[in-house]
């Protein structure tokens, strides 16, 4: 079995109190994002109340796309973070998921299919065994899958998510195999994996602050655990996560995902872009972006930053495109594509896809639709700050589910 | 062409800006090592789709290694759809190379001879030019033809990365990755001088007679060590009654007259100091210290002499620990250098792992000694893990077969090894014990072909018909067949399997 980065041992822990207090950071390009939690109860179960939000800008260049470039920047932005989320808390809250996406996570779904001579029933031992040699395959794979998409074939990459996506046995889906019998056993399980520089990066961090690490999450795997919740357990969609620098594409299929794909650029690409062409700080731009954003503007601004960032979004389309054509195994897409992410705001961004023809060479079931994500999208999460309203809210507000899911408190519920 | 120098910082979409704007249909896009560009292989896919889309040809240019992979592989398909694939492992007992062709017998009559004509004598003389003729034949189709088939197949990077913990005493263990570590013990040593700091003021304390004066009417003990103070410019300079002596009561005279004569009495004093200010000459008044000088008081008698003080160097304390401080610092970056030249053959020293004792130290000098420098030889005892190069290859082995992918062995070629210490840490350690390394493995994969049957297809073929079956077999990249003796007509693969020999190689 693969060593997870991060401290288990909560989940021993048999009782599921609520008041339950954890953190989510998610580091951004440009902004850390830090949710505090409050694990609360009512009649449909546990959920994830969010208590306080705290967003502080990176200082320019100190990370890039999630990646730590300046540690000591990047920790001072953490720390004020974390101080704005739990400034009304009375008391410090130590525990914390860290989120992890784009070129930082590679996901994948591996399934194994075994035939037992015997049929009997299934142990622990053999499930045991069976899972830590999807460990061992999913590994290989993303190492070598990491390779083909960075070149490197010196990077060493540890485990972060590991999750059960379905078991079946002789063809009938079950819940729980164990000391069921049959023949037929196939198990389909999806892996998350970050390079493991991060991980000692977000470990190093966190003992500076003295924060504990209950667990680094992909946040491609929260945002679609979370969902699973709303739209049903073997929900297809695609979910497209529009950063700062990154954009992330996530296949689900059944409810899992089934692999995730980054393309290096996001909303900052479409400020430069706007920044450059208007003569313009970024700043400025991004100022400019966000009143375009949310309507501010007069019809004549409007159109000249449409026009402004035609050329950008082009070349993103473009990319999306490419992307696509990436996932060499998907034969066809769900046309549902959920958007997230602070660049996915951009109302020309959805026009944009609308209206090109890009998506006539990828195969989708249908015209793909475009929606935008929302908090009440995830039915685990509540908001008792009224902060939480952006799309680039949404990932930091789904770590939380990896919080329940570690804890037992969505057990008998899916 | 015009040439395009992208800065390490740039990313795509400043890569297509510069090339759109670029006045050249072709250009060459030069990408410095640890471009960002790098980071993810669609940007390169990206920069050279848009640059088509404006008419450019763009060619890719780097000195960085990864980019260099990233170029190489931007042709090339995505390897697999993994994500979907399912594995079997059930089929891991299936055996893959099992030969199912039907081989068709054929039989043939032959026409019926009857011998019985020929004699004995006359079979013997036929049968030995016969006997040599077969065994001729024999020799030139049998044993002389041979075949050399060079196999190109296609390969994969394995790349494996493992947690191990040597442990010292500890047994090789790939189930629970441990790795049997040995102790390495050495001794260290050197010396160093250094130039001392104490001082210490050394010399004589003056000496001389004076005469203590009673000036009250009754007698007066001074006892041994009474101390007398000259007092000059506000400085007190004191004296000591070398031995105890008795002052006599003042005489005073009778009425009317009204003298007195003071009791008094010579007394040998010595300063309680060192130092030439306790030189005082004859005459001066000295008091005797918690004595009021109303009742007793002393006059030098005989010049004090004899005082004198100079300041020399001392060895202190701090030095001696400054210098063996010092010396220790200098000794342990040796630690690693000594302990590796006391490996046996195939031992490798996890750096790091050693800790030392400060087994001896000899100073030149005690403290307080005088002296201008002072020599220390250190001594330090050294202990250091270390591990077995043969026993990482062999745990590495057991592991990675279980790695290998279905269809594939491992190619034996190019295989590097890397080990890389973890250090002390929350989650692993570093110590003379255990120490937690990560091994890495690069090696590669390849197809695993099954030359005894590919042999026995190739038996007596022509070499077309060989080529044919080397060709249509899936896998094989590329091949080369070579018959010795290369007779023209006789271009066939050898009928003794034995002479056909299969060399595979990764593409």
């Amino acid at each position: 079995m693969m060593k997870l980065p991060f401290d288990l041992k909560f989940l021993k822990n048999k009782q599921r109190p609520s008041n339950k207090r954890f953190l989510t950071i998610d580091i951004g390009s440009e902004v850390v994002k830090c949710m505090a939690f409050e694990v609360a109860e009512n009649q449909h179960g546990y959920y994830a109340n969010i208590i306080g939000v705290g967003k502080e800008t990176l200082s320019y260049g100190s990370a890039r796309s999630g990646i730590v470039v300046d540690i000591d920047e990047v920790e001072k932005s953490i720390e004020s973070a974390v101080e704005r989320a739990t400034l009304e808390l009375g008391g410090k809250i130590k525990e914390v998921i860290f989120g992890v996406s784009g070129d930082l996570s590679l996901g994948l779904m591996t399934t194994v299919r075994l035939v037992r001579a015997k049929g009997d029933k299934i142990t622990d031992k053999e499930l045991d065994d069976i899972y830590s040699k999807i460990h061992e395959a999913s590994y290989n794979q993303a190492l070598n899958e990491l390779m083909e998409i960075t070149g490197d074939t010196e990077e060493d990459i540890e485990l972060i998510t590991s999750s059960l996506v379905y078991t079946k046995l002789d063809g009938n889906e079950v819940k729980d195999v164990i000391g069921q019998e049959g023949k037929v056993l196939e198990i389909a399980m999806f892996t998350a994996f970050t390079p493991s520089f991060h991980t000692k990066m977000l470990q190093t961090i966190s003992k500076n602050l003295g924060l504990k690490i209950l667990a680094i999450g992909s946040n491609m795997y929260s945002l679609t655990k979370s969902l699973s919740f709303a739209k049903g357990r073997y929900f297809d969609s695609v979910i497209m996560d529009v950063g700062g620098e990154v954009t992330d594409v996530g296949v689900v299929f059944g409810g899992g995902i089934v692999s995730t794909r980054s393309l290096s650029i996001g909303g900052a690409h479409f400020t430069r872009a706007l920044g450059k062409k208007l003569g313009i700080t970024y700043l400025d731009a991004e100022q400019k972006k966000k009143s375009y954003s949310f309507g501010r503007l007069s019809p004549d601004e409007n159109a000249r930053v449409e026009d402004n960032m035609y050329e950008i979004m082009e070349i993103w389309l473009s990319g999306i495109e490419l992307l696509f054509m990436d996932f060499t195994g998907v034969k066809t897409f769900s046309s549902q594509i959920c958007l997230v992410g602070g660049g996915a705001s951009l109302p020309e961004l959805v026009n944009f896809v609308n209206k090109e023809p890009w998506s006539k060479s990828i195969p989708f079931r249908s015209p793909p639709e475009f929606i935008k994500l929302t908090l009440s999208d995830l039915h685990k999460v509540a908001d008792s700050t009224g902060k939480v309203y952006g799309l680039e809210d949404i990932m930091p507000a789904s770590l939380s589910i990896v919080y329940l899911e570690m804890g037992g408190y969505l057990n008998g519920i899916l | 062409m015009e040439e395009i120098k992208l800065e390490m910082y740039e990313d795509a979409v400043s890569a297509i800006e510069r090339i759109v704007r670029s006045s050249d249909a072709n250009v060459l896009l030069i990408l410095p090592d640890g471009s960002v560009v790098f980071e993810n292989s669609l940007n390169l896919k990206l920069i050279k789709k848009e640059s088509e889309r404006v008419g450019k040809e763009v060619t890719f240019e780097t000195t960085d290694e990864i980019g260099k992979n990233l170029i190489e592989m931007m042709d090339t398909p995505r390897s697999s759809s993994r994500e979907f694939s399912t594995k079997d492992l059930s089929s891991l007992d299936y055996d893959g190379d099992r030969d199912t062709t039907e081989k068709k017998k054929f039989l043939v009559s032959l026409p019926k001879v009857s011998l019985k004509w020929i004699k004995p004598k006359l079979i013997f003389l036929l049968v030995i030019p016969i006997l040599v003729l077969i065994s001729g034949i024999y020799f030139v189709f049998w044993k002389v033809p041979k075949a050399n088939v060079k196999l190109v197949v296609s390969s994969q990077p394995l790349i494996k990365s493992v947690t191990v913990k040597i442990k010292k005493g500890g047994v090789n263990d790939s189930s629970t990755k441990i790795l049997a570590g040995t102790a390495v013990i050495a001794q260290v040593s050197d010396s160093n001088t250094a130039s001392t700091t104490g001082e210490k003021i050394i010399g004589k304390k003056a000496k001389g007679k004076v005469k203590i004066y009673n000036k009250t009417d009754a007698e007066k003990e001074f006892k041994k060590g009474t101390t007398l103070v000259y007092s000059k410019d506000s400085k007190k300079y004191k004296f000591a009654l070398a031995s105890a002596v008795t002052v006599p009561a003042r005489v005073d005279a009778l009425p009317p007259a009204t003298t007195s004569t003071w009791g008094e009495v010579d007394a040998n004093v010595e300063a309680v100091e060192i130092g030439e200010s306790y030189n005082i000459g004859n005459g001066k008044t000295l008091d005797l210290e918690d004595f009021k000088s109303s009742e007793y008081t002393a006059t030098v008698q005989e010049d004090l002499t004899g005082g004198e003080s100079k300041t020399i160097k001392v060895v202190s304390a701090t030095d001696q620990k400054a210098l063996s401080d010092a010396l220790y610092k200098l000794l342990l970056e040796k630690v690693d250098s000594t302990l590796e030249s006391n490996l046996a053959s195939g031992q490798k020293l996890i750096k790091g792992s050693g800790t030392a004792k400060i087994f001896s130290q000899e100073y030149s000098a005690l403290v307080d000694a005088e002296a201008d420098s002072l020599k220390l030889t250190q001594t330090l005892s050294l202990e250091g893990l270390a591990y077995s190069t043969d026993d990482v290859n062999k745990l590495l082995g057991s592991l990675l077969k279980d790695f290998v992918p279905d269809g594939y062995e491992l190619s034996g070629e190019e295989k590097q090894l890397s080990v890389e210490i973890l250090g002390n840490s929350d989650s692993t350690i570093l110590s003379s014990d255990e120490a937690d390394v990560q091994v890495t493995v690069k090696t590669f994969v390849r197809v695993k072909i099954n030359e005894d049957a590919i042999k026995k297809s190739l038996v007596s073929k022509k070499l077309n018909e060989a080529e044919k079956i080397i060709g249509g077999i899936k896998n094989i990249k590329n091949y080369e067949i070579t018959i010795s003796p290369n007779i023209p007509f006789l271009t066939r693969m050898p009928s003794n399997i034995s002479n056909i020999q299969i060399e595979v190689k990764k593409e």
